[in-house]
Protein backbone atom coordinates (compact mmCIF):
# COMPACT_ATOMS: atom_id res chain seq x y z
CA UNK A 1 0.00 0.00 0.00
CA UNK A 2 1.27 3.38 -1.03
CA UNK A 3 1.91 5.58 2.15
CA UNK A 4 -0.08 8.78 2.79
CA UNK A 5 1.57 11.50 3.11
CA UNK A 6 1.78 14.47 5.56
CA UNK A 7 2.65 17.59 3.94
CA UNK A 8 1.10 19.69 6.50
CA UNK A 9 2.72 18.00 9.38
CA UNK A 10 6.26 17.66 7.80
CA UNK A 11 6.36 21.18 8.09
CA UNK A 12 5.34 21.68 11.56
CA UNK A 13 6.32 18.68 13.18
CA UNK A 14 8.73 17.35 11.68
CA UNK A 15 11.53 18.45 14.43
CA UNK A 16 9.04 18.32 17.21
CA UNK A 17 7.55 14.73 17.07
CA UNK A 18 10.40 12.55 18.41
CA UNK A 19 10.98 9.35 15.85
CA UNK A 20 8.83 11.08 13.32
CA UNK A 21 8.98 8.17 10.99
CA UNK A 22 7.30 5.82 12.98
CA UNK A 23 4.60 8.74 14.28
CA UNK A 24 3.74 8.95 10.32
CA UNK A 25 3.97 5.33 10.16
CA UNK A 26 1.39 4.87 13.30
CA UNK A 27 -1.27 7.71 11.68
CA UNK A 28 -1.97 4.90 9.00
CA UNK A 29 -2.30 1.77 11.79
CA UNK A 30 -5.69 1.35 12.47
CA UNK A 31 -6.74 2.60 15.96
CA UNK A 32 -7.74 -0.46 18.70
CA UNK A 33 -11.02 0.89 20.20
CA UNK A 34 -10.84 1.03 24.08
CA UNK A 35 -13.07 0.12 26.57
CA UNK A 36 -13.47 2.04 29.83
CA UNK A 37 -15.56 -0.46 32.62
CA UNK A 38 -18.47 1.82 34.30
CA UNK A 39 -17.55 0.94 37.14
CA UNK A 40 -20.59 2.90 38.56
CA UNK A 41 -22.53 0.10 36.97
CA UNK A 42 -20.14 -3.14 36.92
CA UNK A 43 -16.87 -4.57 37.16
CA UNK A 44 -13.90 -6.09 34.24
CA UNK A 45 -15.59 -9.71 34.77
CA UNK A 46 -18.80 -8.28 31.76
CA UNK A 47 -16.14 -7.10 29.26
CA UNK A 48 -13.83 -10.19 29.86
CA UNK A 49 -17.26 -13.10 29.41
CA UNK A 50 -18.18 -10.92 26.52
CA UNK A 51 -15.28 -11.64 24.89
CA UNK A 52 -15.06 -14.96 25.80
CA UNK A 53 -18.11 -16.11 25.24
CA UNK A 54 -17.45 -14.13 21.60
CA UNK A 55 -13.61 -15.20 21.51
CA UNK A 56 -12.69 -11.97 20.88
CA UNK A 57 -9.04 -10.84 21.56
CA UNK A 58 -8.56 -8.14 24.55
CA UNK A 59 -5.35 -6.49 25.57
CA UNK A 60 -5.16 -4.93 28.97
CA UNK A 61 -2.68 -1.95 29.15
CA UNK A 62 -2.65 -1.43 32.41
CA UNK A 63 -3.55 -3.91 35.32
CA UNK A 64 -4.41 -0.73 37.49
CA UNK A 65 -6.78 0.48 35.29
CA UNK A 66 -10.27 -1.02 33.68
CA UNK A 67 -9.67 -0.50 30.95
CA UNK A 68 -9.41 -2.87 27.19
CA UNK A 69 -8.60 -2.31 23.79
CA UNK A 70 -9.32 -4.59 20.86
CA UNK A 71 -7.90 -4.42 17.90
CA UNK A 72 -9.41 -5.16 14.26
CA UNK A 73 -11.35 -4.69 11.71
CA UNK A 74 -15.46 -5.00 13.39
CA UNK A 75 -14.29 -4.60 16.75
CA UNK A 76 -15.61 -1.03 16.89
CA UNK A 77 -19.23 -2.17 15.59
CA UNK A 78 -19.04 -5.33 17.56
CA UNK A 79 -18.28 -3.51 21.10
CA UNK A 80 -20.65 -0.88 20.07
CA UNK A 81 -23.39 -2.77 19.19
CA UNK A 82 -23.46 -4.91 22.48
CA UNK A 83 -26.37 -4.54 24.62
CA UNK A 84 -23.91 -4.42 27.74
CA UNK A 85 -22.75 -1.23 25.94
CA UNK A 86 -26.01 0.28 25.43
CA UNK A 87 -26.83 -0.38 29.20
CA UNK A 88 -23.97 1.31 30.39
CA UNK A 89 -21.51 -1.27 31.47
CA UNK A 90 -18.83 0.25 29.62
CA UNK A 91 -18.03 2.98 27.21
CA UNK A 92 -15.93 3.33 24.07
CA UNK A 93 -13.09 5.69 24.89
CA UNK A 94 -9.27 6.30 23.26
CA UNK A 95 -7.23 5.56 25.81
CA UNK A 96 -5.43 9.06 25.50
CA UNK A 97 -8.59 10.25 26.60
CA UNK A 98 -8.49 8.81 30.32
CA UNK A 99 -5.16 11.07 30.92
CA UNK A 100 -6.88 14.32 32.09
CA UNK A 101 -9.30 12.72 34.27
CA UNK A 102 -6.58 10.35 35.99
CA UNK A 103 -4.07 13.34 36.02
CA UNK A 104 -6.95 15.67 37.57
CA UNK A 105 -7.46 13.26 40.77
CA UNK A 106 -10.95 13.70 41.58
CA UNK A 107 -11.87 12.71 44.93
CA UNK A 108 -15.34 11.98 46.61
CA UNK A 109 -16.85 15.77 47.83
CA UNK A 110 -15.08 17.62 45.62
CA UNK A 111 -16.80 20.07 43.80
CA UNK A 112 -15.74 19.44 40.52
CA UNK A 113 -16.49 21.31 36.98
CA UNK A 114 -16.20 19.49 33.16
CA UNK A 115 -15.72 22.80 31.44
CA UNK A 116 -16.42 21.00 28.02
CA UNK A 117 -17.96 17.90 28.95
CA UNK A 118 -19.59 16.26 25.55
CA UNK A 119 -19.92 13.49 24.71
CA UNK A 120 -19.57 12.59 28.48
CA UNK A 121 -16.56 9.73 28.36
CA UNK A 122 -14.56 11.97 30.86
CA UNK A 123 -17.61 13.28 32.82
CA UNK A 124 -18.90 9.70 33.84
CA UNK A 125 -15.03 8.63 34.05
CA UNK A 126 -14.64 11.68 37.01
CA UNK A 127 -18.22 10.48 38.86
CA UNK A 128 -16.37 7.30 38.86
CA UNK A 129 -13.46 8.75 40.47
CA UNK A 130 -15.58 10.95 42.63
CA UNK A 131 -17.49 7.91 43.90
CA UNK A 132 -20.27 9.89 43.04
CA UNK A 133 -19.47 12.18 45.92
CA UNK A 134 -20.34 15.66 45.65
CA UNK A 135 -21.27 18.05 42.95
CA UNK A 136 -20.02 17.46 39.49
CA UNK A 137 -21.10 20.22 37.06
CA UNK A 138 -21.14 19.42 33.59
CA UNK A 139 -21.28 22.19 30.58
CA UNK A 140 -22.10 22.29 26.96
CA UNK A 141 -23.51 24.97 24.85
CA UNK A 142 -24.13 23.31 21.73
CA UNK A 143 -27.78 21.58 22.24
CA UNK A 144 -26.92 18.55 19.93
CA UNK A 145 -23.73 17.50 21.69
CA UNK A 146 -25.15 18.15 24.89
CA UNK A 147 -28.41 15.80 24.01
CA UNK A 148 -25.46 13.24 23.51
CA UNK A 149 -23.86 14.21 27.21
CA UNK A 150 -27.17 13.66 28.74
CA UNK A 151 -27.75 10.19 27.61
CA UNK A 152 -24.58 9.52 27.96
CA UNK A 153 -24.69 10.03 31.90
CA UNK A 154 -28.00 8.67 32.12
CA UNK A 155 -26.92 5.64 30.55
CA UNK A 156 -23.57 5.27 32.61
CA UNK A 157 -25.94 6.33 35.92
CA UNK A 158 -24.22 8.90 36.83
CA UNK A 159 -25.94 10.59 39.84
CA UNK A 160 -24.12 13.80 41.01
CA UNK A 161 -24.49 15.77 37.95
CA UNK A 162 -25.81 19.52 36.60
CA UNK A 163 -25.41 20.06 33.20
CA UNK A 164 -25.89 23.53 31.84
CA UNK A 165 -26.06 24.86 28.44
CA UNK A 166 -24.78 28.27 28.24
CA UNK A 167 -21.25 28.93 26.68
CA UNK A 168 -18.30 28.00 29.34
CA UNK A 169 -17.08 31.61 29.21
CA UNK A 170 -20.66 32.49 30.25
CA UNK A 171 -21.08 29.99 33.19
CA UNK A 172 -22.88 31.64 35.93
CA UNK A 173 -20.85 30.39 38.87
CA UNK A 174 -18.95 32.30 41.77
CA UNK A 175 -15.72 33.05 41.48
CA UNK A 176 -13.87 30.51 43.45
CA UNK A 177 -16.16 27.50 43.25
CA UNK A 178 -14.93 24.36 42.58
CA UNK A 179 -12.03 22.46 43.84
CA UNK A 180 -10.95 20.80 40.67
CA UNK A 181 -11.78 21.81 36.77
CA UNK A 182 -11.26 19.70 33.65
CA UNK A 183 -11.17 21.70 30.43
CA UNK A 184 -10.47 19.35 27.52
CA UNK A 185 -10.95 22.22 25.30
CA UNK A 186 -12.16 22.85 21.29
CA UNK A 187 -9.40 22.49 19.64
CA UNK A 188 -8.28 21.73 15.69
CA UNK A 189 -8.23 17.57 16.37
CA UNK A 190 -5.65 16.77 15.02
CA UNK A 191 -4.86 14.13 17.36
CA UNK A 192 -8.11 12.19 15.88
CA UNK A 193 -6.57 11.99 12.84
CA UNK A 194 -5.32 8.22 12.93
CA UNK A 195 -9.25 7.51 13.50
CA UNK A 196 -10.33 9.82 10.89
CA UNK A 197 -8.02 8.63 8.31
CA UNK A 198 -8.78 5.12 8.67
CA UNK A 199 -12.54 5.86 8.16
CA UNK A 200 -11.45 7.81 5.15
CA UNK A 201 -9.18 4.68 3.84
CA UNK A 202 -12.46 2.61 4.11
CA UNK A 203 -14.18 5.19 1.74
CA UNK A 204 -11.44 5.15 -0.14
CA UNK A 205 -10.78 8.95 0.09
CA UNK A 206 -7.88 10.36 0.12
CA UNK A 207 -5.96 13.01 3.62
CA UNK A 208 -8.20 15.46 4.03
CA UNK A 209 -5.71 17.28 6.48
CA UNK A 210 -5.61 21.23 5.52
CA UNK A 211 -4.85 24.09 7.36
CA UNK A 212 -7.06 26.66 8.11
CA UNK A 213 -5.32 29.65 9.84
CA UNK A 214 -9.14 31.53 10.66
CA UNK A 215 -10.29 28.65 12.16
CA UNK A 216 -6.61 27.75 14.49
CA UNK A 217 -7.19 31.45 15.28
CA UNK A 218 -10.57 30.95 16.72
CA UNK A 219 -10.00 27.64 18.02
CA UNK A 220 -7.10 29.87 20.08
CA UNK A 221 -9.06 32.31 20.91
CA UNK A 222 -12.09 30.00 22.92
CA UNK A 223 -9.19 28.35 24.56
CA UNK A 224 -7.51 31.14 25.74
CA UNK A 225 -11.47 32.76 26.95
CA UNK A 226 -11.85 29.46 28.52
CA UNK A 227 -8.81 29.31 30.27
CA UNK A 228 -9.20 32.11 32.24
CA UNK A 229 -12.85 31.13 32.85
CA UNK A 230 -11.38 28.06 34.54
CA UNK A 231 -9.06 29.93 36.82
CA UNK A 232 -11.83 32.57 38.29
CA UNK A 233 -14.19 29.85 39.12
CA UNK A 234 -11.25 27.43 40.76
CA UNK A 235 -10.60 27.89 44.21
CA UNK A 236 -7.26 28.50 45.68
CA UNK A 237 -5.56 25.74 46.43
CA UNK A 238 -7.23 23.98 43.27
CA UNK A 239 -6.68 21.98 40.25
CA UNK A 240 -7.02 22.92 36.51
CA UNK A 241 -6.43 20.08 33.91
CA UNK A 242 -6.31 22.03 30.82
CA UNK A 243 -6.35 19.05 27.93
CA UNK A 244 -6.50 18.67 24.07
CA UNK A 245 -6.35 16.14 21.33
CA UNK A 246 -4.44 17.94 18.94
CA UNK A 247 -0.30 18.15 18.33
CA UNK A 248 -0.28 21.87 17.56
CA UNK A 249 1.49 23.51 20.06
CA UNK A 250 0.04 26.69 19.78
CA UNK A 251 -2.93 25.29 21.46
CA UNK A 252 -1.45 23.69 23.85
CA UNK A 253 2.06 24.97 25.76
CA UNK A 254 1.07 28.06 24.09
CA UNK A 255 -1.94 28.73 25.78
CA UNK A 256 -0.67 27.23 29.19
CA UNK A 257 2.36 29.43 29.34
CA UNK A 258 0.35 32.56 28.01
CA UNK A 259 -2.13 31.90 31.26
CA UNK A 260 1.32 31.86 33.38
CA UNK A 261 2.16 34.27 32.18
CA UNK A 262 -1.15 36.32 32.71
CA UNK A 263 -1.98 34.88 36.50
CA UNK A 264 0.46 34.70 38.86
CA UNK A 265 -1.65 32.70 40.84
CA UNK A 266 -1.22 29.80 38.39
CA UNK A 267 1.58 27.26 38.78
CA UNK A 268 2.18 24.13 36.95
CA UNK A 269 1.60 21.29 38.87
CA UNK A 270 3.68 17.67 38.71
CA UNK A 271 1.40 14.80 37.08
CA UNK A 272 1.36 11.60 38.99
CA UNK A 273 -1.14 8.82 37.28
CA UNK A 274 -1.80 5.65 39.00
CA UNK A 275 -0.29 3.12 35.48
CA UNK A 276 2.91 2.56 34.02
CA UNK A 277 2.60 4.81 31.27
CA UNK A 278 5.08 7.79 32.23
CA UNK A 279 8.19 6.61 30.26
CA UNK A 280 5.60 5.86 27.38
CA UNK A 281 4.70 9.77 27.33
CA UNK A 282 6.41 12.68 25.80
CA UNK A 283 7.15 16.22 27.68
CA UNK A 284 5.65 19.15 26.90
CA UNK A 285 7.92 21.13 24.60
CA UNK A 286 9.55 24.46 25.81
CA UNK A 287 10.26 26.35 22.75
CA UNK A 288 8.26 26.05 19.27
CA UNK A 289 8.74 28.75 16.09
CA UNK A 290 11.01 30.96 18.04
CA UNK A 291 8.91 31.38 20.95
CA UNK A 292 9.96 30.21 24.39
CA UNK A 293 8.06 29.42 26.85
CA UNK A 294 8.30 28.52 31.07
CA UNK A 295 10.59 25.85 31.47
CA UNK A 296 7.98 24.37 33.78
CA UNK A 297 6.41 23.53 30.59
CA UNK A 298 8.31 20.24 30.32
CA UNK A 299 5.70 18.93 33.12
CA UNK A 300 2.99 18.32 31.08
CA UNK A 301 2.77 15.57 28.83
CA UNK A 302 2.10 14.85 25.36
CA UNK A 303 0.68 11.72 24.14
CA UNK A 304 1.78 10.18 20.78
CA UNK A 305 0.22 7.23 18.75
CA UNK A 306 3.74 5.22 18.15
CA UNK A 307 4.64 5.73 21.65
CA UNK A 308 0.74 4.87 22.82
CA UNK A 309 -1.48 2.64 21.22
CA UNK A 310 -4.34 5.47 21.07
CA UNK A 311 -5.10 9.03 19.56
CA UNK A 312 -3.03 11.93 20.38
CA UNK A 313 -3.18 14.02 23.27
CA UNK A 314 -1.74 17.06 25.22
CA UNK A 315 -2.37 17.59 29.18
CA UNK A 316 -1.46 19.87 31.61
CA UNK A 317 -2.16 19.93 35.32
CA UNK A 318 -1.43 23.29 37.06
CA UNK A 319 -2.45 24.92 40.27
CA UNK A 320 -3.92 27.93 41.73
CA UNK A 321 -1.96 28.92 44.72
CA UNK A 322 -3.54 29.45 48.26
CA UNK B 1 -42.16 22.28 38.11
CA UNK B 2 -40.82 20.33 40.46
CA UNK B 3 -42.35 20.45 44.09
CA UNK B 4 -40.36 18.92 47.31
CA UNK B 5 -42.64 16.34 48.40
CA UNK B 6 -43.81 16.94 51.94
CA UNK B 7 -43.01 14.36 55.10
CA UNK B 8 -45.62 11.90 54.31
CA UNK B 9 -45.48 11.49 50.61
CA UNK B 10 -42.15 10.89 51.24
CA UNK B 11 -42.53 8.24 53.90
CA UNK B 12 -44.73 6.56 51.63
CA UNK B 13 -42.20 6.19 49.15
CA UNK B 14 -39.60 5.20 50.96
CA UNK B 15 -41.88 2.51 52.53
CA UNK B 16 -43.14 1.44 48.88
CA UNK B 17 -39.39 1.24 47.88
CA UNK B 18 -38.38 -0.78 50.72
CA UNK B 19 -41.41 -3.29 50.52
CA UNK B 20 -41.24 -3.67 47.44
CA UNK B 21 -37.82 -3.59 46.19
CA UNK B 22 -35.77 -4.04 50.08
CA UNK B 23 -34.33 -0.68 49.61
CA UNK B 24 -32.88 0.26 53.14
CA UNK B 25 -34.74 3.85 54.26
CA UNK B 26 -31.17 4.82 55.28
CA UNK B 27 -30.22 5.43 51.53
CA UNK B 28 -33.15 7.93 50.85
CA UNK B 29 -31.10 9.91 53.74
CA UNK B 30 -28.65 11.88 51.55
CA UNK B 31 -31.54 12.67 49.12
CA UNK B 32 -33.57 15.53 48.44
CA UNK B 33 -37.10 14.01 46.63
CA UNK B 34 -39.27 15.87 44.29
CA UNK B 35 -42.44 15.43 42.18
CA UNK B 36 -43.46 16.86 39.06
CA UNK B 37 -47.05 15.89 37.33
CA UNK B 38 -46.07 12.42 36.29
CA UNK B 39 -42.65 11.65 38.00
CA UNK B 40 -40.39 11.19 41.37
CA UNK B 41 -36.74 12.54 41.18
CA UNK B 42 -33.93 12.35 43.26
CA UNK B 43 -31.51 15.00 44.25
CA UNK B 44 -28.20 14.31 45.74
CA UNK B 45 -28.01 16.86 48.76
CA UNK B 46 -24.49 17.96 48.02
CA UNK B 47 -25.91 18.75 44.68
CA UNK B 48 -28.68 20.47 45.87
CA UNK B 49 -26.77 22.46 48.25
CA UNK B 50 -23.66 23.52 45.78
CA UNK B 51 -26.48 24.55 43.38
CA UNK B 52 -28.67 26.73 45.64
CA UNK B 53 -25.80 28.34 47.05
CA UNK B 54 -24.48 29.69 43.98
CA UNK B 55 -28.05 30.57 43.64
CA UNK B 56 -27.91 28.68 40.39
CA UNK B 57 -31.46 27.88 39.02
CA UNK B 58 -30.32 27.10 35.36
CA UNK B 59 -29.62 23.85 35.27
CA UNK B 60 -30.61 22.41 32.65
CA UNK B 61 -30.73 18.70 34.22
CA UNK B 62 -29.99 17.85 37.71
CA UNK B 63 -31.16 14.96 39.84
CA UNK B 64 -32.85 11.86 39.07
CA UNK B 65 -35.86 10.41 37.49
CA UNK B 66 -36.30 7.14 39.86
CA UNK B 67 -40.12 6.45 39.82
CA UNK B 68 -42.56 7.06 36.62
CA UNK B 69 -46.51 7.81 37.01
CA UNK B 70 -48.58 10.24 38.60
CA UNK B 71 -49.33 7.70 41.82
CA UNK B 72 -48.92 4.39 43.13
CA UNK B 73 -48.11 2.42 41.63
CA UNK B 74 -45.20 4.02 40.70
CA UNK B 75 -43.12 2.45 37.79
CA UNK B 76 -39.42 2.02 38.77
CA UNK B 77 -36.73 3.89 36.31
CA UNK B 78 -33.18 2.79 34.92
CA UNK B 79 -32.14 5.51 37.29
CA UNK B 80 -33.79 4.30 40.03
CA UNK B 81 -32.17 0.68 39.33
CA UNK B 82 -28.29 2.88 38.74
CA UNK B 83 -29.60 4.46 42.67
CA UNK B 84 -29.52 1.80 44.48
CA UNK B 85 -28.07 -0.85 42.58
CA UNK B 86 -26.57 -2.57 45.13
CA UNK B 87 -29.38 -2.36 47.47
CA UNK B 88 -31.85 -4.02 45.59
CA UNK B 89 -32.94 -7.86 46.99
CA UNK B 90 -36.40 -8.22 46.29
CA UNK B 91 -38.60 -7.78 43.08
CA UNK B 92 -36.26 -9.64 40.99
CA UNK B 93 -36.78 -11.72 37.77
CA UNK B 94 -33.49 -13.41 36.72
CA UNK B 95 -33.38 -14.10 33.25
CA UNK B 96 -31.95 -16.47 30.54
CA UNK B 97 -30.34 -15.66 27.11
CA UNK B 98 -33.73 -16.69 25.03
CA UNK B 99 -35.82 -14.45 27.24
CA UNK B 100 -33.89 -11.58 27.15
CA UNK B 101 -34.26 -11.84 23.64
CA UNK B 102 -38.10 -12.48 23.81
CA UNK B 103 -38.57 -9.23 26.22
CA UNK B 104 -36.28 -7.31 23.73
CA UNK B 105 -37.53 -7.92 20.60
CA UNK B 106 -40.97 -9.53 21.09
CA UNK B 107 -41.89 -7.49 23.84
CA UNK B 108 -42.98 -10.19 26.23
CA UNK B 109 -42.32 -13.56 27.28
CA UNK B 110 -44.39 -16.08 28.95
CA UNK B 111 -42.95 -17.24 32.62
CA UNK B 112 -42.20 -21.66 32.07
CA UNK B 113 -42.45 -23.90 35.32
CA UNK B 114 -42.38 -21.85 38.84
CA UNK B 115 -41.53 -18.29 39.17
CA UNK B 116 -42.05 -15.77 41.83
CA UNK B 117 -45.17 -14.62 42.76
CA UNK B 118 -44.52 -11.04 42.93
CA UNK B 119 -47.16 -8.86 40.27
CA UNK B 120 -46.35 -5.63 38.76
CA UNK B 121 -43.21 -3.87 38.00
CA UNK B 122 -40.33 -5.67 38.88
CA UNK B 123 -36.62 -5.56 37.69
CA UNK B 124 -35.38 -7.82 35.07
CA UNK B 125 -31.46 -9.34 35.62
CA UNK B 126 -29.58 -11.40 33.25
CA UNK B 127 -26.01 -12.44 34.11
CA UNK B 128 -25.70 -9.83 37.35
CA UNK B 129 -26.24 -7.04 36.07
CA UNK B 130 -29.81 -5.05 35.65
CA UNK B 131 -31.44 -5.20 32.08
CA UNK B 132 -34.12 -3.10 33.37
CA UNK B 133 -37.76 -3.11 34.49
CA UNK B 134 -40.85 -5.35 33.40
CA UNK B 135 -44.77 -5.61 34.14
CA UNK B 136 -45.45 -8.84 36.16
CA UNK B 137 -49.14 -10.84 35.47
CA UNK B 138 -49.18 -13.81 36.23
CA UNK B 139 -46.44 -16.31 34.19
CA UNK B 140 -46.66 -12.82 31.75
CA UNK B 141 -44.14 -10.55 31.72
CA UNK B 142 -44.58 -7.30 29.54
CA UNK B 143 -40.99 -5.75 28.67
CA UNK B 144 -40.86 -1.50 29.79
CA UNK B 145 -37.79 -1.15 28.67
CA UNK B 146 -37.41 2.20 26.45
CA UNK B 147 -37.64 1.30 22.65
CA UNK B 148 -34.53 3.98 22.19
CA UNK B 149 -32.79 1.02 23.35
CA UNK B 150 -34.38 -2.37 21.79
CA UNK B 151 -34.04 0.26 18.28
CA UNK B 152 -30.10 0.48 18.63
CA UNK B 153 -29.88 -3.37 18.81
CA UNK B 154 -29.19 -5.87 16.44
CA UNK B 155 -32.19 -8.34 16.35
CA UNK B 156 -29.25 -10.89 14.96
CA UNK B 157 -27.75 -10.40 18.84
CA UNK B 158 -27.54 -13.96 20.64
CA UNK B 159 -27.76 -13.72 24.54
CA UNK B 160 -26.15 -16.77 26.01
CA UNK B 161 -26.28 -18.09 29.64
CA UNK B 162 -22.65 -18.17 30.97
Amino acid sequence: MKSMTWPLFDERYRDLIPDYVQFLESLEGDLPVGIRVNELKADSQVVKELAEINDKKLVKPFKELSFFQAQGDGERKFWGGRLEHHLGLYYLQALSSLFPVLALGARPGESILDLCSAPGGKSAFVAQEMKQQGPLICNEPDLNRRRVLKANLERMGVQNAATFAGTGEQLAFKEASFDKVLLDGPCSSEGTLRLINQRMKKKKKGNFLTYNADFRKQMRATQWELLKKACFLLKPGGTLVYSTCTYDPNENEAQVNRLLEHNESMKIAAIELPCAIHDRLTSGVVAYQGENYHPSLKNTYRVYPHRIDSIGFYFAKLTKRD
Amino acid sequence: MLNLLNATERQEIVDYCQDRYAVDPVLWEDLVLKKSSEAVWAFPVELNKFLLAHALEEAETSGLRILSGKSFPYKITDSFLALFRSAISKGIIELKGDQVGGLLFDKSIELEGEHPSIEGYVILKYRGYFLGVGLKRGSKIESQIPKKLTNQLSSKLEFRDK
